[in-house]
């Protein structure tokens, strides 16, 4: 055998070295920023991307937190002015009395038409029932 | 990466990205594609120091990106790529070395290989293992002309050295392999991992 050639064997051990191997993560981070630093290549596209997905995250937490306040303000429904059985509880009495307070309460703070609503309702609990179904349908309107 | 018409992005293509816009996504995908083949070779190059080998991929990647614009693809990208990588393991080495050896002296005479703490003289080694216990020039010229398959003339181009010292060193690195691999002097093959 000469000393200047390869034996089959030989280089079929040759062949079989792996040509290939994974360097870190780090290095290819490492490279990036070597160049970038020297202006080679601009990793602005991530830095849009990073602003536009934190952009669109702030945009959906104030959504939802204007939502859920209008949700809070709005949370006196028709239900809660008008209880089953509080047309025929007899008016003037004092769960009838209360039941209106409370609603008058928590409408008093709201806009101008819901007060007109409710001042109409409050006068249905002092013995007005042929304005309440005029008032109900004002404030069903109204929400 | 893709392009417009739906096939992955030629190489032409990712660097032309790189160059008109300077492109971050068309450089990673470029390093990802030839990085594992350049990391093996840097790493075999310089005697299987990963650290080195990742300073010397880096530094082929900024080279190579620096000129770019250069670059006539005449040759393939990778071709190119590793010629760069062997110019940059071959500067490792020397500044390595320093001043105090000739990498290509033929009338040098090496010292035995390091040996591992568990090995013996006379056990047989594997051939990765054998090759990074080479000297640095009989293992250059051993890992480009009968691993990476370029011939003496190549070789003696990215080396600066003539086809003379090329073929020289080959037939040193070969012996002195054969004494790693086979010291009773038998032939038989040791398979890399």
């Amino acid at each position: 055998m000469h000393d200047d050639e390869l034996t089959p064997a030989e280089r079929e051990a040759f062949a079989a070295l792996p040509r290939e191997s994974l360097a870190s993560d780090l290095l290819e981070e490492r490279t990036v920023r070597a160049l970038a630093a020297r202006g080679w290549i601009h990793p602005q596209r991530r830095i849009r991307a990073a602003a536009v997905w934190t952009g669109a995250a702030a945009a959906c937490l104030l959504f939802f937190v204007v939502g859920f306040s209008l949700g809070q303000k709005r949370s006196v429904r028709p239900e809660t002015l008008f209880p089953a059985g509080a047309e025929t509880q007899e008016s003037g009495t004092p769960a009838g009395t209360s039941m209106q307070g409370t609603a008058m309460e928590r409408v008093s703070s709201k806009e101008e038409g819901s007060s007109v609503a409710m001042d109409t309702s409050g006068s249905l609990a002092l013995g007005h029932p042929e304005l309440q179904t005029k008032a109900r349908t004002q404030v069903v309107v109204w929400f | 990466m893709t392009l417009q018409h739906g096939m992955p992005a030629s190489d032409r293509e990712l660097a032309e990205v790189i160059l008109r816009a300077g492109s971050e996504r068309a450089f990673r995908e470029l390093y990802r594609r030839h990085s594992p083949r350049l990391f093996q070779l840097a790493r075999r190059l310089l005697g299987g120091d990963v650290h080195a080998a990742e300073d010397a991929v880096q530094e082929t990647w900024i080279r190579a990106i620096g000129g770019l614009g250069s670059f006539r693809w005449e040759s393939q990208f990778s071709s190119w790529l590793l010629g760069i990588g062997i110019h940059v393991c071959h500067d490792a080495l020397r500044k390595r070395r320093g001043d105090r050896e000739d990498p290509w002296d033929d009338t040098a005479q090496h010292p035995s290989p390091d040996r591992a703490p568990g090995e013996r003289i006379g056990e047989r080694v594997d051939l990765e293992r054998a090759i990074t216990l080479l000297p640095d020039g009989y293992r250059t010229v051993l890992v480009l002309h009968d691993v990476e398959g370029m011939a003496h003339e190549a070789i003696a181009a990215r080396l600066d050295i003539s086809v003379g010292t090329s073929k020289s060193q080959l037939h040193r690195a070969r012996r002195a392999l054969r004494a790693q691999l086979v010291p009773s002097g038998e032939i038989g093959t040791s398979r890399g991992r």
